[in-house]
């Protein structure tokens, strides 16, 4: 049972991924930081997934990429484009769309309203 | 080359070139994130553990599937095996046959040539269906990758395909298809070889059974039944199931079967006085007899196999 609810609940958050992804991008950040403010919010990524996605991600245009080599280490860092901006604001509308009507199939049970 | 230098040079050596340096020098900075200056080699395996198998992740950096051929085209893919590979299969055991028959057999012994020519049709059967699906394999597999994401390469299933499908009752299966196709060439072969094939065994020495000038006289007969059944095999596969028009040929066909091989074996002639006085021999009975209960018997299982084919057509094709 509780490995049909892990599996059930990996695939529930794969389609989260992106969007998690691009709401931790609206400041800049390298790829080690970005996995640690996932860690901090709970979501535990495969790193394997990661690194490639950001790259799809800059090649969609979403977000945009700079070395910065001032630092110890250089670091590559992302952070969203103006079409990045505008796509995380309406995956943020479909959420919440969803999240309601989730949260109405849900909690309605059985109850089918006549209208 | 330290071992982090090693697994980004794993990775690395699996993508475009275009994206080399970028990738390493950006692995390069997170494995230091992830472990720190100098890490021991434990922390080192740690970091690479969750960077995981460095094939998987150049395939995700190159955008490559990392399957051979995708849900989109398996069911094509499939059904295209289904369609040559039965095609294949056919023609080598139809070619390998003729090749084995139609060679004269010197010295070898009946067993020996049986068990050779089995021995060999069935490598080149393996042959074929390994380089079938190799070559469909490979193709596929080309095509997965060239068509850009989210293209269908073949037009999708539509429901108007359904009023095509017939009823399974009533569909012939392929094995039976290849049943007669091969047992059409093997009579055939038979027939104009049957001074060498068929004989009379005896201590004393082999004389052919069937006497060949009997035999050359309905050569043109036999050769037309011939092309008549390959004709109906060739119109079974191509409608795979019965019809009113294929049980009606079939039946045709069938008779013509029974009508042919009758005349050809009423002949007074047909068996060779010498094979037929070496089997009496053995025996010891009388001639009349022999082939007479050998010719009608042979007839007979000939007429009731035809008459049953001729039926399961006909029950078949009118049933629906």
């Amino acid at each position: 049972m509780s490995d049909v609810k892990a599996s059930l609940v990996t695939e529930l958050r794969r389609g989260t991924l992106t969007i998690a992804v691009l709401s931790q991008l609206k400041t800049p950040q390298y790829g080690y930081s970005l996995v640690q403010a996932l860690l901090d919010a709970d979501i535990n990524i495969d790193q394997s997934t990661l690194y490639p996605l950001l790259r799809r991600l800059e090649k969609q245009g979403l977000v945009t990429s700079s070395w910065d080599t001032t630092e110890s280490r250089p670091r590559k860092y992302y952070v969203l484009s103006s079409d990045g901006v505008d796509i995380l604001n309406e995956l943020y509308v479909e959420w919440m769309n969803m999240s309601k009507t989730l949260t109405r199939l849900i909690e309605g049970g059985n109850n089918h309203e006549s209208s | 080359m330290n071992l982090r230098d090693v697994y980004i040079d794993e990775v690395t050596s699996r993508i475009p070139e275009s994206m080399r340096q970028d990738v390493a020098l950006e692995l390069e900075s997170t494995i230091d994130d992830m472990t720190g200056n100098d890490p021991s080699e434990a922390a080192l395996f740690e970091a690479l553990r969750q960077l995981g198998d460095p094939h998987i992740l150049a395939a995700r950096y190159a955008n490559r599937p990392l399957y051979l051929i995708g849900p989109a085209l398996f069911t094509q893919y499939v059904n295209i095996i289904k369609i040559v590979l039965p095609i294949a299969v056919t023609v080598v055991t139809i070619l390998s046959i003729i090749g084995y028959l139609t060679n004269p057999i010197d010295d070898t012994s009946w067993s020996q040539f049986l068990i050779q020519a089995f021995l060999q049709t069935g490598a080149a059967i393996f042959n074929v269906v390994v380089q079938t699906l190799f070559w469909i394999t490979l193709t596929f597999f080309i095509i997965e990758r060239a068509v850009p994401e989210g293209e269908v390469p073949f037009s999708s299933w539509k429901p108007e395909q359904l009023k095509k499908v017939k009823p399974r009752s009533t569909s012939i299966s392929f094995g039976s298809i290849l049943f007669d196709i091969v047992a059409t060439v093997l009579m055939v072969v038979l027939y104009v070889n049957a001074e060498q094939l068929i004989r009379v065994v005896t201590d004393s020495g082999s004389y052919p059974l069937l006497d060949a000038s009997v035999l050359d006289q309905f050569f043109p007969f036999v050769i037309a039944l011939a092309a008549f059944g390959i004709a109906i095999a060739i119109y079974k596969w191509i409608v795979r199931h019965w019809t009113k028009p294929l049980a009606f040929w079939n039946a045709l066909f069938n008779i013509v079967w029974i009508v042919v091989t009758a005349l050809i074996m009423l002949q007074p002639d047909l068996i060779s006085t010498e094979a037929l006085s070496l089997i009496a021999e053995q025996i010891n009975a009388d001639l009349e007899t022999i082939s007479r209960w050998g010719v009608w018997s042979v007839l007979l299982t000939i007429i009731i196999v035809c008459i049953l084919d001729l039926a399961e057509g006909l029950i078949k094709a009118f049933r629906c």
